[in-house]
């Protein structure tokens, strides 16, 4: 059986780490399609990576695949927008699945914290699987999904969802 | 004797001569001649006038490595008879080598393109590109020289000045370089925003190198800044390099004297022979290079430096990972080259 493991991202892997996310297979479903310019990297590198808590999450020592989770507080609340890079130029719905189940064993640790998840709606794997990770749609009445979508910047191409730990 | 043959001008830039003079400073070397095309002029020479010797009159110029390697041999087969002759230059390859290895106690190439062809007794090519993919270019190496040919490879021949004076340590914020030769007014628009800063006056020096054609000009542009100091021709860069928080530089012979030095760095790559990959660089201990046409976002560049400054602590943890170790360095020069060692 495949043994999955986890290792933080540590600085030195700043380059390393923009490959990853300029991988075509990231950029597709991202809301930045184009190639990330070096110098933009080293820029939000210094200046948002390190408030990030992100880990890489390894199949038989080989990085597959990257969790990212913005933590920031919002009013009274505090917030999780998590993520998922590949590092490989093609991934399996099995790895994916295994990825998405290590990072919600990591959100589940956090405590009175609503985390949000954006997916985009032609991303027809993922739009069926939220719901197995108890994730609920943030619909537009509910009170936070104006200033979530603001604050995350996140476009109507994309669907929202949410769920409390 | 010892006798060097390098490029040495304004298209060639000073890397060749700062090799060789860390070769000669690490093997205590006392007899030498280099010969060149053309005499140098600037004063940053001047310490080696009587070392220095022109292969060309005036009028005459390089042609190629047939006429270069004769004329070479007429000009030192009539002034020594046992000799020893080091190379360091990108327009003389196997055949120059060829023809004058026989005339030669030994012939060594320092070199940075790990799949060209040689004929020498001694191969160096300190490039970090060696780190991780030693034996495979030290096969195509073999394949590609004669036999018996000594392989120094990789950073621990690391060939740069080590050795400075801490009482002459200059102070700075910034420091600009770009090579011998380069124009530092490459970074023009980028060093005028930096001076600009309201919140901090950031002291900047900006390094000009002996073979830079308008030091005057460059004075001129910067009259006004009085936070910016102009080093011109300086002998030695470590004394500024140790003092400033953030260097500013190609990606030359400096990124090992930032390296060992551990100065936060940011690079760019402006020649064609600057041509290592990141992780190669990494293995130096620079995670932030650039191309030079990034050059042209002036304004992210400043923010980049601004936080290079801010985080100067956090790359500082990144660089503790790499080490040149001079005296392992000067060690291994001395073992190999053992019939040099003055």
């Amino acid at each position: 059986m495949d043994k999955f493991t986890i290792i933080p991202i540590e600085d030195t892997l700043i380059n390393k780490y923009l490959i990853f996310k300029n991988l075509f297979i990231n950029r597709k479903y991202s809301s930045k399609k184009n190639i990330i310019k070096k110098i933009d990297h080293y820029q939000w590198w210094l200046q948002k990576q390190k408030k990030r808590k992100s880990f890489f999450i390894l199949k038989q020592k080989k990085k597959i695949f990257i969790s990212t989770s913005d933590h920031f507080k919002f009013k009274n609340y505090r917030f999780i927008y998590s993520g998922l890079l590949s590092c490989l130029s093609e991934t399996n719905l099995f790895d994916l699945l295994k990825a998405i189940k290590i990072q919600n064993n990591y959100l589940d640790k956090q405590k009175n914290k609503y985390c949000f998840i954006s997916i985009d709606k032609n991303n027809r794997v993922l739009m069926h699987h939220w719901k197995y990770f108890g994730y609920s749609p943030l619909e537009n009445k509910n009170i936070f999904y104006k200033d979530v979508k603001n604050i995350l910047n996140i476009s109507n191409n994309y669907d929202i969802f949410y769920k409390k730990v | 004797m010892i006798i060097f043959r390098i490029d040495l001008s304004i298209k060639h830039g000073l890397g060749h001569y700062n090799r060789i003079k860390s070769l000669i400073k690490y093997l205590n070397i006392k007899k030498y001649q280099i010969i060149v095309d053309k005499l140098p002029r600037a004063s940053f020479f001047k310490n080696d006038k009587d070392n220095f010797l022109a292969l060309y009159e005036q009028g005459h110029y390089f042609k190629n490595e047939k006429e270069d390697s004769k004329l070479f041999l007429k000009i030192i087969k009539s002034k020594y008879k046992n000799f020893v002759v080091i190379k360091d230059s990108y327009r003389l390859g196997y055949y120059w080598e060829k023809h004058i290895y026989k005339h030669c106690k030994k012939v060594i190439v320092i070199d940075d393109f790990p799949k060209s062809k040689h004929f020498v007794d001694c191969y160096i090519n300190y490039s970090p590109f060696f780190l991780e993919n030693k034996n495979q270019a030290l096969k195509e190496l073999k394949k590609n020289n004669k036999k018996n040919c000594v392989f120094l490879l990789g950073p621990t021949y690391s060939l740069f000045n080590s050795s400075y004076n801490k009482k002459e340590k200059m102070i700075s914020d910034f420091i600009f370089y770009n090579g011998g030769s380069g124009n530092i007014l490459i970074f023009e628009k980028i060093i005028k925003k930096l001076s600009k800063n309201k919140k901090n006056l950031f002291k900047i020096i900006l390094i000009v190198g002996p073979f830079a054609q308008n030091y005057k000009i460059i004075c001129q542009k910067f009259k006004k800044y009085k936070n910016i100091k102009i080093l011109h021709q300086p002998q030695n860069i470590l004394k500024a390099l140790i003092g400033t928080k953030i260097f500013i530089s190609s990606a030359g012979v400096s990124i090992f004297e930032s390296s060992f030095l551990k100065v936060p760095t940011l690079l760019f790559k402006m020649n064609d022979n600057q041509n290592l990959v990141d992780k190669n660089y990494e293995q130096l201990g620079h995670y932030f290079n650039l191309e030079k046409k990034d050059l042209k976002f002036s304004d992210k560049i400043v923010n980049l430096i601004n936080l290079m400054l801010k985080n100067r602590n956090q790359i500082l943890k990144m660089m503790s990972k790499s080490s040149i170790v001079i005296k392992k360095i000067k060690k291994n020069y001395r073992e190999h080259l053992s019939f040099i060692h003055g």
